[in-house]
């Protein structure tokens, strides 16, 4: 009796509050526990050591956590591959943030540590080159990217920073050797917003490489909203702050730039909290169209109009929203061709509880969301992503895909059920566009709990093998030599644009290799991942074949040139308009 | 000193002595259970009574007051399921759920064989986010009642949201096996097959359901997203309109029409459906920022704005009635109230609040 009444007075109501309750809740799962490593490579599976600590990279990001949560705390910064001496050895540039009240403008005081630029000596080994190259600068960094936009051969940095951009070029020192000097004022880059990602793109074919940034949101610092739950204080969604456009700079050739932003087309899209974003002609009219990621708002999709004139086309062409239409909290994107299509398909890292998107592209501009039935969705739902690459990391020809995972609010595990530091995670490809978790048997590294931010590549040692380095919210740069056993061959591709009708760094190129039978199309994209910028050159892998029959490139100029029987395993360097590609064998690095 | 002396010395016979102690022995040890008895009677009594007390005081007033009592009394009586559920219940309406975890423990262990307190925990375990310890019960539910086709849909739910997809296809085709037929289940089995990549089979179980139930909207949508991914986006327009003729507000099947239509070259229809869904998206995300924020007043206005666009009624009301109670004297919310509660046809309500919006 009385128990019945005690259902009839309080059990209805908690049981409606409950599902009231779980009901409006987030898809949210317990804790990651972390599970023991392998201790050895699986036979063809992809594997990876971090060398970091061995190799003289002694980067430590900035953790700028405060009592307060606040966004700025969140997104960690990226890091970039450039050979900023062409010397054929891979450097590292990692970007560095600091207290966040201090980082506003761009600029913080000396005594907080900076960006660091490791100079790659060619033994495994890298040299902390920072000061002597200029880069020795303060400030909250954010992401980086990587370009020759003056066409004089060496590549170019322009790193975010929350409230502004900063460009280097590259010059010569004076004594032999490579200075980055602070160009932006004479450029005419400017953007005073919190920039996030940039990707370079020669968006107008007039061979000069133009500049895309995206912006986050926008902080008032002195009436800051605090988010809280059970008592503790969590970084508020970005749908909560005022958002901007983004930026798009057209190069004009003389060193400065322009901001077509509003001329483009670009800012008539709804303003939106942008994260990743990438350079690339997805439907192959030979201009280069922009994707850009975006935090809890659609992606854009910005479909090149020529004469410099952008439409957004992100939601109907089925790249601007998640599985059944779901929202995507849009960090890194990545475009390849996964599904043996010969167009890029498109990869977008996603929140915790929701899944990584997979785009496959139809062509026309039409893209078929995949996510889960390619299998990169469904293991993504316990993970939150950031940067990611794809890298053909076993050489066996097909595109597998590598992602860093980490929350973004430190009580994760109290108020949402998931781990602050994560697993990274590895998926490998079988060219169909179907992926296998392979981040069990990929390596030590795969099975620590980091929160991971920034992700690129690159073959660092020349050995054929991609590498990949991870930067980590507040903690040290995990840089993962690839040791995969395998017989398989593979093609390094160096691409020089002529300078003119193309852009040097040949961004933009469609490349299509034909060996043992098959065809890959691959593409030299500018942009990707988080923050971050992958090495110039091209690696990819050819399975058993030890040769190749055929190498065309679709240049950015439109230029279509075909190469025949080129051995494999090895280095080629391809210029525009030259006959024959160049077959280059790593030198010694600069010391 | 000689034994035998002290036996000399003793005038009562050996046998009697020994009888004696034994009475005095079993006296003592009457008297004591006899006390035992009486002792476990009067707590029997008082622990009847303690429980008594404690939930009259928590049907008489708030678990707050009750709370005490009824923790002495579960302690007194720990495998009393009335008092568990009375103290898991009350810990969940006062938000202490850490609490009412440890009572449902020991409700779900006192009576193994009950659904209820394993229903209940399961709710508890997806909303403080432990998926798996929710999956465990919802299992343990599902396999005791095959039949129970809600309980079924609720787990194939949760174990979707960890991306346990190949577990909740078992438990699909387990559960089909007590409900052939349901369509709900098989929709979601269809579905199952479908995110794992195994389209034919989807193909081939949505057709099955699309012609037996022609008119179930989930499984009209599913049969156009196939028929889109197989590059036949104008027969999935025909499939998505009548679904959304059956299903006006179905949010997922006007995306995909969205995205069908501009495949066909339906240009402005496809825009007009997006815009459709981007209203709908927009109350979603103020919705959810809403709640998070709950002393913006800004957010709430925007919120139930956007809501009443999308015709989410209710919804709107579920934020401005807490609202109005934070911000008596924003006119902007009771304005809003106003036109709530004219269209839930509650006509006095809407009248009081549209005088004090003036």
């Amino acid at each position: 009796m009385i128990l019945s009444r005690v259902v009839s007075c309080c059990g209805l109501s908690a049981l409606l509050a409950l599902c009231g309750l779980s009901c409006s809740s987030n898809n949210a799962t317990k804790p990651d526990v972390k599970v023991a490593a392998p201790t050895g490579p699986t036979a063809g599976a992809p594997w990876f050591e971090d060398v970091a600590p061995a190799s003289g990279i002694d980067f430590r990001h900035f953790d700028p956590a405060t009592p307060v949560h606040y966004i700025q705390e969140t997104l960690g910064s990226g890091l970039a591959w450039v050979d900023y001496n062409n010397d054929g050895w891979p450097d590292l540039f990692c970007v560095q943030d600091g207290p966040v009240r201090a980082g506003l403008q761009g600029e913080g005081p000396k005594a907080v540590p900076t960006n660091k630029l490791y100079r790659n000596n060619g033994d495994g080994t890298f040299t902390d080159v920072t000061v002597q190259t200029g880069l020795d600068r303060g400030g909250f960094g954010q992401g980086c990217a990587v370009g020759d936009f003056d066409n004089d051969g060496f590549d170019d940095l322009v790193v975010t920073y929350l409230g502004g951009i900063v460009l280097y070029h590259n010059r010569p020192d004076g004594i032999s050797r490579r200075r980055f000097v602070d160009v932006t004022e004479k450029s005419g880059l400017r953007d005073p917003h919190w920039a996030t990602s940039a990707a370079w793109g020669d968006i107008d074919g007039d061979g000069f490489l133009d500049l895309y940034v995206c912006n986050y949101v926008e902080v008032d610092m002195e009436k800051y909203t605090i988010c809280e739950q059970k008592g503790l204080r969590y970084s508020c969604s970005p749908t909560i702050f005022p958002h901007v456009t983004h930026k798009l700079f057209r190069n004009q050739g003389n060193g400065t730039f322009a901001d077509v932003s509003q001329s483009s087309g670009i800012a008539a899209a709804p303003p939106a909290p942008g994260l990743g974003v990438l350079i690339c002609d997805l439907d192959g009219d030979g201009r280069a169209d922009i994707y850009a990621a975006n935090d809890m708002r659609p992606a854009y999709l910005f479909h090149n109009q020529g004469g410099g004139k952008f439409v957004e086309k992100g939601l109907l062409a089925g790249c601007g929203l998640g599985p059944y239409g779901g929202e995507i909290a849009g960090m890194g994107v990545e475009a390849g061709d996964v599904d043996g299509s010969g167009w890029p398909s498109l990869f977008v890292t996603n929140f915790q509880d929701a899944p990584n998107v997979l785009f496959r592209n139809k062509g026309k501009m039409f893209f078929l969301e995949q996510s889960y039935p390619s299998g990169l969705g469904f293991p993504s739902l316990r993970r939150l992503g950031f940067g990611t690459v794809f890298v053909d990391a076993d050489l066996d020809g097909h595109l597998d895909v590598a992602v860093a995972n980490g929350h973004v609010n430190r009580p994760a595990a109290e108020l949402f059920g998931a781990s602050f530091a994560q697993q990274a995670q590895f998926f490998t490809g079988d060219g169909k566009a179907k992926f296998r978790d392979a981040t069990a048997q990929a390596g030590a590294y795969f099975q620590e709990l980091r929160v991971g931010r920034g992700l690129a590549w690159a073959d660092f040692d020349n050995d054929g093998l991609v590498d990949l380095a991870f930067s980590h919210n507040g903690g040290p740069i995990a840089l993962l030599r690839n040791q995969t056993a395998t017989k398989n061959h593979w093609l390094r591709l160096e691409l020089i644009g002529d300078g003119k009708k193309s852009n040097r760094n040949a961004i933009g190129t469609r490349i299509e290799i034909e060996a043992g039978g098959r065809k890959q199309v691959c593409f030299l994209n500018g942009g990707g991942s988080y923050l971050s910028a992958n090495e110039r050159r091209l690696l990819v892998g050819l399975g058993d074949s030890a040769k190749v029959e055929r190498v065309t490139l679709q240049w950015p100029s439109g230029l279509r040139q075909s190469f025949q029987d080129l051995a494999a395993d090895a280095w080629w360097r391809f210029v525009e308009g030259s006959e024959q590609p160049e077959r280059v064998k790593a030198g010694p690095a600069e010391r | 000193m000689d034994p035998s002396a002290a036996r000399v010395g003793d005038a009562t016979p050996p046998s009697q002595r020994v009888w004696g102690r034994r009475r005095l022995v079993a006296g003592v040890v009457c008297a004591a259970l006899v006390a035992l008895v009486g002792y476990f009677i009067w707590k029997g009594q008082h622990n009847a009574n303690l429980r008594d007390h404690a939930l009259r005081a928590h049907l008489d007033g708030p678990f707050e007051k009750a709370e005490p009592l009824l923790k002495r009394a579960s302690a007194a009586l720990p495998d009393d399921v009335l008092l568990l559920k009375a103290l898991s219940l009350g810990y969940i309406e006062e938000s202490k759920l850490d609490d009412a975890v440890v009572y449902l423990n020991r409700w779900c262990a006192v009576e193994p064989d009950e659904a209820e307190p394993l229903r209940l925990r399961l709710e508890l375990y997806s909303y403080i986010r432990k998926k798996d310890a929710a999956i465990a019960d919802g299992l343990r539910l599902c396999e005791r009642d095959p039949g129970n086709v809600k309980m079924c849909v609720r787990v194939t739910d949760l174990l979707y949201d960890v991306g346990r997809v190949a577990d909740a296809e078992t438990l699909l085709r387990r559960c089909l096996q007590s409900n052939r037929g349901d369509p709900g289940l098989r929709f979601l089995l269809a579905k199952a097959c479908h995110v794992q990549g195994r389209t034919p089979e989807a193909q081939q179980l949505t057709d099955a359901l699309v012609a037996e139930h022609p008119g179930y909207a989930d499984g009209l949508a599913l049969k156009a997203i196939l028929y889109r991914e197989a590059n036949q986006p104008a027969l999935a327009v025909t499939l998505l309109e009548k679904a959304l003729t059956l299903k006006p507000d179905y949010f997922q099947a006007r995306y995909h029409l969205s995205l069908a239509l501009a495949s066909v070259g339906k240009t402005k229809e496809a825009e007009r459906e997006m815009a459709e869904v981007n209203r709908h998206r927009l109350s979603q995300e103020l919705l959810r920022d809403s709640r998070m924020l709950p002393e913006n007043l800004d957010l709430q206005v925007r919120a139930a704005e956007a809501l009443l666009e999308v015709g989410a009624t209710d919804k709107a009301v579920g934020v401005l009635e807490p609202a109005v109670k934070r911000f008596a004297t924003a006119k902007s919310v009771h304005r809003l109230l106003a036109t709530c509660y004219e269209r839930q046809g509650k006509i006095a309500l809407a009248e009081q609040h549209r005088r004090l919006g003036q």
